[in-house]
């Protein structure tokens, strides 16, 4: 009897564990449609929410203007669907406080819009990515106010970037409920140096060293894309998405000057991109370890009992460098 | 017009910083010293580099002009017609009338209820009636071709959709489209008709069917004319969908090199992602100068190789314009990093032209060596324009002699050519030049007053004299490069004021002295302003013998300062309008610079601002003073300071109160800046280097203002001296009120003020002494009620920190 008491618990103890951990992605192509294997993904994982980028925005002669809108091709039945938006800094620089009540309303209505072509679900979240600064908090905060006022009963969340962590004081606390900390860009890529851009675990973990003083409760964002950056002739830079090391395995075409930088030998064409010789190329890419321990450093400092992880970005060429499985170590 | 004033400007005429920090241009980040519009064909010049905008000549952003486009199609009607019938007329044919007025034409055979614009004779031809049922058919693919918006009403919504036809609506048009055809025997009105059944059936998704169209249709017509390409391109975005990019980039570039208009949506439409796809589309190229398009389609983006695209050309076409293309844009990307226009940047700072790092330089000798041999080779069809080129690429390459000799040599019959030879052969001389000495500056002034140069030539050639001035320590010419006296109001540079003075002391100046002068100085007393601006140095280091020194040779009231305005009507327009300031630079300063009130306020006016009198006692100051006066003024104040008694006491307290007024946080905080106003300061608050620290700077107009003028210590002490010497309690209590104010200065400037620091905090941990020696000792007093009921730092120290 007692025996069975102790089973019984343990799995009352692990049916609370799994309720605290929800999987998720990112879905950010400018088409929607999933492939067999993303749904595969997405069923494996358990996957209740999808977060959808519908459009950005941007300001366009003098004007902030979507763009960049998704075209829905099938409608998901299977998740929740929520919309993200993603706005320039600039929006928020160039708009006058009479004009954010107006973007607001425009942003509802195209939101309205799109989201029956991609779920007959109820709407209930919408969450919003602007990598605000101190200059344009009081204009982004005020449109986030409008936005929760003039839909009480939506969810409405922001994405955290982690300076915005580090400098609270400097760039203030956005009016929310809830954000989502991207756990990624944690240098600029354009700098070209030794450091992993898209994630570094040293800077990372100081970024979030006071991440529990941090209001509002943090979902995470942990980085599964890769990139390579390319240096021309004069010392220009450009990102290709979606390279890894593996891909730079032909010393006809390439010679490797250290960790993760090549050399172009000549002019070929690199998955759709065309590469001239003399071309300089940096690859940038997180193993399963890496992230594991992303995501452990975030745990120590999380206070917040439940948590949703959102992979950026569900596609299947990133998806082809992750298994299912690993995509779960991940989150151990 | 109505009209609205949106922003106060700078006070100097003639600056333009201020509207170009509105917005970044790259393409004049650089001094851009080829001409690309050289390029044999002008059809190519939307695909000259700019960083700017996508293709050149597309409008900014921030300008929404639409551009004034050639109309091909209308064009070709134009000929159709015997140019019998003008623009205006085709348009309303083609695009504005109604499908019931075409059909009662061609049912009538009359002009019965149709517009006048209509009526023409030879409508109603053989000629005329083909091309009426062509566009009654026409208008009836229209709906399927044009783009509408799905949702609503203004440019939020953005869902654009074309309409697709139904299986049943695109059968029974192209059955119209059929019939038409067969009917029809004028050729260029087949192929239209031919060119609309392409793309209806290419928007409609029946690609094959598009693609049987134009082989069937348009292809047996043998009519390499306009609408053959325009129905080709429809072919290519079929060829694309049925996914044989190949064959489809081959159409893309068959369009992109006959004809004009097409040329940016084929580059637009054009996808090659593999190398097997891109050979074959190469081998699908009918001719040459296609093969040669294609490259260009491949290496038009500005971050390719456009050497490597070179190669390519050369190897097919070597006589084509799409190579000289190519060869531009290298050279400019190149020019981009050689000549980058001087600015704050520490890294241009210590370099000289041409500032190529390690990785350009090694592109740069590829470029050189490739033109070289192409020269030798002879196979390209302009070789004046390659000379002239390669030239270039010497001076970018900062082989100036090179250049020149290279450049001098260039024989051409074509214009254009020879100014950029003579452009490539000046700038080299310039660049070459070790020092600038009088034969030197005769020869610019020849070049210049000949007027052949350009302005970017212009701005180089400066650029390189004043470096070469400031290493001959000929700083006052170095200056005037780029600088007018505005220049020197932020830092009031004593070098260069000397300089200058003495040249426009100078009896027998040059011809080119005296243009170097004309160029940016438009002052009516220039050698006044520059005495002023000396007295000024002096005054703001407090060296008031030396000051009036200078002040008594101005020995007039002048002015000089202008507040500027910038006006806007409703179609956005700008204006620029001018109004005094409350300082004009030198005369009419009110004597309220010695007075203060408990609290002033920068945008009140200059009898609002202050109440106190105590500088009537001093019969020495005049209601309106200029700088000499004010000078002497203060020589006075402070010899009265020194003594003992009540005089002495008020001389402290209005020297206390001019410091303090001149001070960062006083109401004339502009005096020493050269602002006309107060509640702008344009070169306190803007990025500030500190000239005379950089060997080989031009750019004196950054200010070095904020931090070192804030000096809060010396008033505080005027204060305080005034308040131990006078007997005079409400006197004591403005001393010992003024002196707080210089507490809380003196407070935060001493923390590493900037703009996060938490100021509550900060001004938590005092305890204001002065308050409180306020409060001890001049309760009694009326300025004390007069602090309790103005000063809100002071109620709050009464109430809550006492």
């Amino acid at each position: 009897m007692k025996n069975h008491f102790y089973i019984l618990l343990l799995c009352i103890i692990c049916i609370a564990c799994e309720k605290k951990q929800q999987t998720s992605f990112y879905f950010w192509k400018t088409s929607y449609q999933l492939s067999a294997n993303e749904q595969k993904y997405l069923d494996s994982l358990g996957v209740q929410k999808l977060y959808v980028r519908f459009f950005d925005v941007d300001i366009k002669n003098g004007k902030p203007l979507p763009i960049g809108e998704i075209k829905i091709q099938t409608q998901n039945t299977k998740q929740e669907i929520i919309p993200v938006v993603f706005i320039t800094n600039e929006t928020f620089a160039q708009i006058d406080q009479k004009n954010i009540e107006k973007l607001a309303t425009h942003i509802q209505k195209e939101i309205a819009f799109l989201f029956p072509k991609i779920s007959s679900k109820l709407l209930k979240e919408i969450q919003f990515d602007c990598d605000w600064t101190s200059s344009t908090q009081a204009n982004y905060f005020s449109f986030l106010k409008i936005i929760q006022q003039n839909n009480p009963d939506l969810s409405v969340s922001v994405t955290i970037r982690l300076h915005q962590i580090k400098d609270k004081i400097k760039t203030g606390v956005p009016p929310v409920n809830k954000g989502v900390l991207m756990y990624y860009a944690t240098s600029n890529p354009l700098t070209f140096d030794a450091k992993n851009s898209i994630l570094d675990n040293t800077l990372a973990k100081n970024y979030i060293s006071t991440l529990a003083d941090y209001p509002i409760a943090l979902d995470l964002a942990l980085p599964i894309y890769s990139w390579a950056i390319v240096q021309n002739q004069v010392g220009e830079k450009r990102l290709i998405s979606g390279i890894r090391n593996a891909d730079l395995r032909d010393t006809t075409l390439y010679q490797t000057l250290a960790s993760n930088f090549y050399f172009i030998k000549k002019d070929h064409y690199l998955k759709g991109n065309f590469l001239y010789e003399d071309y300089t190329l940096k690859v940038e890419e997180l193993s399963t370890q890496e992230l594991n321990i992303a995501y452990k450093n975030f745990i120590k400092k999380n206070k917040k009992k439940e948590l949703t992880t959102i992979f950026f970005q569900l596609d299947d060429a990133t998806l082809s460098q992750y298994s299912i499985i690993q995509l779960k170590n991940i989150l151990q | 017009m109505k009209k609205y004033i949106i922003g106060i400007a700078i006070s100097i005429v003639g600056i333009k910083t201020s509207i170009a920090c509105s917005w970044y241009s790259e393409d004049a980040s650089y001094y851009n010293l080829f001409n690309q519009e050289l390029i044999a064909d002008k059809s190519l010049s939307p695909f000259y580099l700019t960083y700017d905008v996508t293709f050149y000549g597309d409008s900014y952003e921030y300008d929404n002009e639409s551009k004034d486009e050639i109309n091909y199609n209308i064009l070709e009607w134009k000929k159709y017609f015997d140019n019998q019938i003008n623009e205006k007329e085709l348009n309303y044919l083609v695009y504005q009338s109604s499908l019931n007025e075409l059909t009662n034409i061609a049912n009538t055979k009359s002009f019965k209820k149709v517009n006048d614009t209509l009526k023409k004779q030879v409508y109603l031809t053989d000629k005329g009636m083909e091309a009426i049922q062509y566009l009654i058919f026409a208008k009836k693919c229209e709906p399927f071709a044009t783009m509408t918006r799905e949702n609503g009403d203004d440019e939020w919504s953005y869902s654009i959709v074309r309409k697709t036809p139904t299986k049943a609506q695109f059968m029974s048009i192209a059955k119209i489209g059929n019939g038409l055809y067969a009917t029809t025997k004028n050729n260029d009105i087949k192929l239209r008709i031919a060119y609309q059944l392409v793309r209806l059936s290419h928007y409609a998704g029946f690609n094959d069917d598009a693609v049987r169209y134009f082989n069937t249709y348009v292809e047996p017509l043998k009519q390499k004319s306009l609408f053959y390409y325009y129905a080709l391109e429809q072919k290519g975005g079929a060829l694309f969908n049925q996914k044989k990019y190949a064959e489809a980039g081959a159409a893309f570039a068959s369009v992109f090199n006959n004809t004009t208009d097409r040329k940016i949506p084929c580059y637009a439409s054009f996808r090659i992602s593999n190398q097997m796809d891109f050979n074959k589309s190469i081998a699908y190229c009918k001719t040459a100068n296609e093969k040669a398009a294609l490259y260009v389609l491949r290496g038009f983006n500005k971050f390719s190789n456009g050497l490597s695209e070179m190669k390519n050309i050369y190897a097919v076409a070597p006589k084509s314009a799409y190579l000289e293309l190519m060869a531009c844009r290298a050279l400019m990307q190149l020019e981009h990093k050689a000549f980058l226009v001087p600015n704050d940047y520490e890294y241009i700072r210590n370099s000289t032209f041409p500032t190529l790092d390690a990785n350009s330089k090694v592109f740069l000798q590829k470029i050189i060596l490739f033109t070289e041999t192409l020269l030798k080779e002879k196979k390209v069809s302009r070789t004046d324009f390659w000379q002239a080129y390669v030239a270039h690429l010497y001076l970018l390459n900062g082989d100036y002699q090179k250049a020149k000799n290279t450049a001098d040599k260039v024989i051409s019959d074509d214009k254009d050519i020879v100014a950029q030879s003579n452009r490539t052969s000046f700038c080299a001389y310039i660049a070459n030049l070790k020092t600038i000495d009088a034969t030197a500056e005769q020869k610019i002034n020849e070049r210049y007053l000949s007027k052949i140069s350009n302005e970017n030539e212009k701005h180089f050639v400066y650029e390189i004299l004043a470096h070469n001035y400031i290493m001959q320590n000929n700083f006052a010419k170095a200056f005037l490069c780029h600088n007018d006296f505005s220049g020197l109001y932020g830092s009031l540079n004593i070098n260069i004021i000397t300089d200058l003075i003495a040249l426009f002391e100078k009896e027998n100046k040059s011809e080119f002295e005296q243009s170097l002068i004309n160029n940016k100085i438009k002052s009516k007393e220039p050698l006044l302003e520059l005495y002023d601006l000396k007295g000024t140095h002096y005054f703001k280091n407090d060296d008031l013998e030396n000051a009036l020194v200078w002040y008594k040779k101005i020995n007039k009231n002048i002015a000089f300062l202008k507040i500027h305005e910038y006006q806007y009507d409703d179609e956005g327009k700008e204006s620029i309008i001018e109004k005094d300031g409350v300082f004009n630079g030198y005369s009419n300063i009110d004597a309220g610079i010695f007075s203060s009130k408990v609290q002033t306020y920068f945008d009140d006016n200059i009898d609002n601002a202050f109440n106190d009198k105590t500088y009537e006692s001093f019969a020495f100051i005049n209601n309106k003073m200029n700088k000499q006066q004010l000078v002497e003024a203060l020589i006075q104040l402070k010899k009265t300071a020194i003594g003992n008694d009540e005089n002495a006491a008020k001389a402290n307290f209005l020297l206390g109160n001019f410091y303090y007024n001149t001070s960062l946080w006083g109401f004339y905080r502009n005096f020493f800046f050269y602002e006309p106003g107060n509640y702008y300061l344009s070169y306190v608050y803007t990025y500030n280097t500190i000239p005379n620290k950089l060997k080989k700077s031009y750019n004196y107009n950054a200010g070095a203002g904020l931090i070192s003028y804030n000096q809060p210590k010396k008033p505080y002490d005027y204060y305080l001296k005034a308040e131990s010497l006078s007997s005079d309690k409400e006197l004591k209590a403005k001393a010992v009120f003024q002196a707080s104010k210089c507490e809380l200065d003196l407070l935060f400037s001493a923390e590493d003020f900037n703009f996060y620091s938490n100021l509550k905090q900060l001004y938590n941990s005092t305890n204001r002494p002065m308050f409180k020696r306020l409060k001890t000792y001049y309760a009694q007093t009326a300025y004390f009620k007069e602090i309790q009921s103005n000063c809100n730092y002071f109620k709050y120290y009464l109430q809550y920190r006492l």
